[in-house]
């Protein structure tokens, strides 16, 4: 056998082909003897380099195997001082965690987290209006719709798994996918990504970035960061000038 | 609006293990092992009393999942990890009971349908013969041939890919060494084989 039946036995097997090709490499298998073996010989290869690769898995949790404790056999050997001291410390919890949550209800809603909540609200998807009737998404636009359907962690990954070309059509899938991090709480990604969409002059939501941003910085802590993105923002007419103007005076 | 309060961490984390698992970090497998093995046992034992047979399902079970995460059928979690591991582990006990023939209409019990994930890779290439004596060939088969080949049938890398990471001129180049690598095994298969009978 030649080798010109290589690339299609291995585009057979990586399922690249269309399904005329593959009712081409089916047919070819059925008929052709030769051609059945080299295809099974892939097949088995692709299979032995698994195997190969699951022997060493094996090994790896097999060595774990012993150190993992059992659980659900219940304690044998609890005494009776330790079960008294687990339920004079639970108690104690207990009574320490209704104080504290009482202590932080009459706290003024002025810590960050608070200001977070009440100041955040994800941007709607204006780059991508996704209609119902729509049946196939491709990449991005499934993205765009797990983001409007508020699915963060799918549409992190899609935006993420988007390629270098998609980004330069559409360069606010940075923006969007720095929501998407700030929403999985992932927030120094989020800092990155929308400071990364900022640096492109040509940013078309530059002032929406910056108030993203901003509000990372807030949930994370980061008092003075957060301060300076505001204050810009404050400084200048546009999108939510109001509202970094009262978050820096609540602050 | 209460997202980033409910549910921050525990999404963070085990998004950040599948693509750990998909950059080929092999220490992810110890922290999804660590992190399911009680509830699968909890579950499990019900169905089987043999402490020895439960760790070697739960294993294969974690190295199914891994291998659907690696190859793309898990591509974002509509559940937790171990819901999933749950589901592949149910349906890889359910075989073993069945081989064991301990029960009969285990099909009814599934009522636990997670799709083609439940379906699994490992399955598929059990130890069959041929499986085996190729593994030996690859063993014998030697550089630069062992590595190109795992690369290309198990990390299902793009020639270009490979002809960077072996540092090879171009992707043209990786085609005919790819075939030659071809020829080679199937001749040192042949011998172990004729060794083996």
């Amino acid at each position: 056998m030649t080798d010109k039946y290589q690339d299609l036995i291995d585009d057979y097997l990586r399922d690249r082909l269309s399904e005329e090709q593959r009712r081409e490499v089916e047919r070819l298998a059925e008929a052709d003897e030769d051609f059945r073996a080299e295809l099974d010989f892939h097949r088995q290869t692709k299979s032995a380099f698994a195997k190969q690769k699951h022997d060493q898995l094996k090994k790896r949790l097999q060595s774990l195997s012993s150190e993992t404790p059992k659980p659900l056999i219940a304690e044998h050997s609890t005494n009776r001082f330790g079960r008294l001291f687990w339920l004079v410390a639970a108690t104690v919890l207990l009574i320490c965690s209704i104080g504290f949550y009482m202590w932080s209800m009459r706290q003024s809603a002025k810590n960050p987290a608070d200001l977070y909540m009440a100041y955040f609200e994800p941007y709607p998807n204006v780059v991508l209006p996704i209609t119902r009737d729509e049946v196939q998404l491709d990449d991005r636009a499934l993205a765009y719709s797990y983001y409007e359907q508020a699915d963060y962690a799918k549409a992190y990954e899609l935006f993420g798994s988007l390629s270098e070309d998609v980004h330069a059509d559409d360069p606010e899938v940075l923006f969007y996918k720095g929501i998407s991090a700030l929403q999985l709480d992932l927030n120094g990604e989020a800092t990155r990504l929308l400071n990364t969409y900022q640096s492109d002059g040509t940013a078309k939501l530059g002032r929406q970035a910056k108030w993203y941003e901003a509000l990372a910085h807030l949930k994370q802590g980061d008092k003075k960061e957060a301060q300076k993105l505001l204050q810009s923002l404050a400084d200048h007419q546009g999108y939510k000038q109001q509202e970094a103007t009262s978050l820096l005076k609540e602050y | 609006m209460f997202t980033f309060v409910s549910m921050p961490t525990l999404i963070d984390k085990e998004v950040l293990l599948l693509s750990r698992i998909r950059n080929g970090d092999d220490s992810a497998i110890d922290e999804i092992y660590r992190t399911s093995k009680i509830q699968f046992l909890t579950f499990a034992r019900k169905l089987l009393n043999d402490e020895n047979s439960l760790e070697d399902i739960y294993q294969d079970t974690v190295i199914a999942f891994y291998e659907n995460v690696r190859t793309g059928k898990i591509t974002a979690l509509k559940s937790s990890i171990t819901t999933y591991i749950i589901g592949i582990g149910k349906h890889i006990l359910y075989r073993h009971l069945k081989k064991a023939k301990t029960m009969s209409n285990l099909d009814e019990i599934d009522e636990f349908d997670l799709g083609a994930v439940t379906n699994t890779y490992i399955e598929q290439i059990a130890d069959k013969e041929t499986t085996i004596i190729l593994q030996q060939a690859i063993e014998k088969l030697g550089e630069p041939c062992a590595s190109l080949l795992r690369l290309f049938y198990y990390e299902e890398k793009e020639n270009t890919e490979i002809a960077t990471l072996l540092g090879y001129a171009n992707a043209d180049v990786i085609k005919s060494q790819k075939y030659r690598c071809m020829q080679t095994l199937k001749a040192i298969m042949k011998k172990v084989d004729k060794n083996d009978r």
